[in-house]
């Protein structure tokens, strides 16, 4: 059981989060666990959300490999995440 | 659950196995990713190793741009990943894509990651060869 509240994703996406629940569910990355727990904050789940775009989806540095990173520390903290 | 475009470029689990496992040893990966790769395990398990030697040998293969980049999604990943952790929740995909109850996914992915870390585990605590720390 999570240590705060999920909220469900029915209810997210008619939120201000919406456009971005969808975004996860198409892209698949980031899982919209993203949103699911940190939607109690709205506008800071918005503004990370944008942010782990940002670094993860522009720049110089290929994506596969962000890819592998991100799975790597995500293994290194047992974030089942 | 993983990123669709990068699957889509052909990115495989098995490569993401062994650029978290065994990367130095690789022929699949460039001396360039070889770098990041060992950036981004520095930076989770023995951060006072990244120092201005290791810098430098990051310039080597990396612009100061580049290496902002690399640094700032590495540092992003290793502090989400830990409060994530904290909070005690399964992914709502599954591997296979599938939008997942907590139930299940608690089911498919253990209370632990699968191949948990086996490389640079080993690497960091000087134990080759060391087990997972959990299967189930």
């Amino acid at each position: 059981m999570p240590n705060i509240t999920m909220l469900d994703l029915d209810y997210l996406e008619k939120t201000k989060l919406g456009p971005f629940v969808k975004k996860c569910i198409k892209h698949r990355a980031p899982d919209p666990a993203f949103h699911a727990m940190q939607g109690h904050n709205e506008e800071l789940s918005k503004a990370m959300y944008v942010a782990w775009g940002t670094v993860f989806n522009t720049g110089a540095v290929d994506h596969k490999l962000k890819e592998i990173i991100r799975v790597q520390l995500s293994r290194a903290a047992d974030c089942n995440y | 659950m993983r990123s669709a475009s990068a699957k889509r470029d052909g990115l495989t689990e098995e490569i993401i196995d062994e650029g978290i496992e065994n990367y130095r040893e690789s022929d699949r990966f460039t001396e360039n990713e070889k770098i990041a790769l060992e950036y981004s395990e520095l930076m989770q398990f023995e951060p006072e190793k990244i120092n201005g030697e290791f810098y430098a040998r990051l310039q080597e293969h990396y612009s100061s741009e580049e290496i902002v980049e690399l640094g700032s999604f590495i540092g992003f990943n290793v502090g989400y990943h830990t409060f994530f952790r904290t909070l005690d929740f399964y992914p709502m995909f599954s591997p296979d894509g599938r939008l997942v109850s907590q139930e299940e996914s608690r089911r498919i992915y253990g209370t632990r990651p699968t191949s948990h870390m086996r490389g640079p585990m080993a690497r960091a605590t000087g134990e080759h060869g060391a087990e997972p720390k959990n299967e189930d």
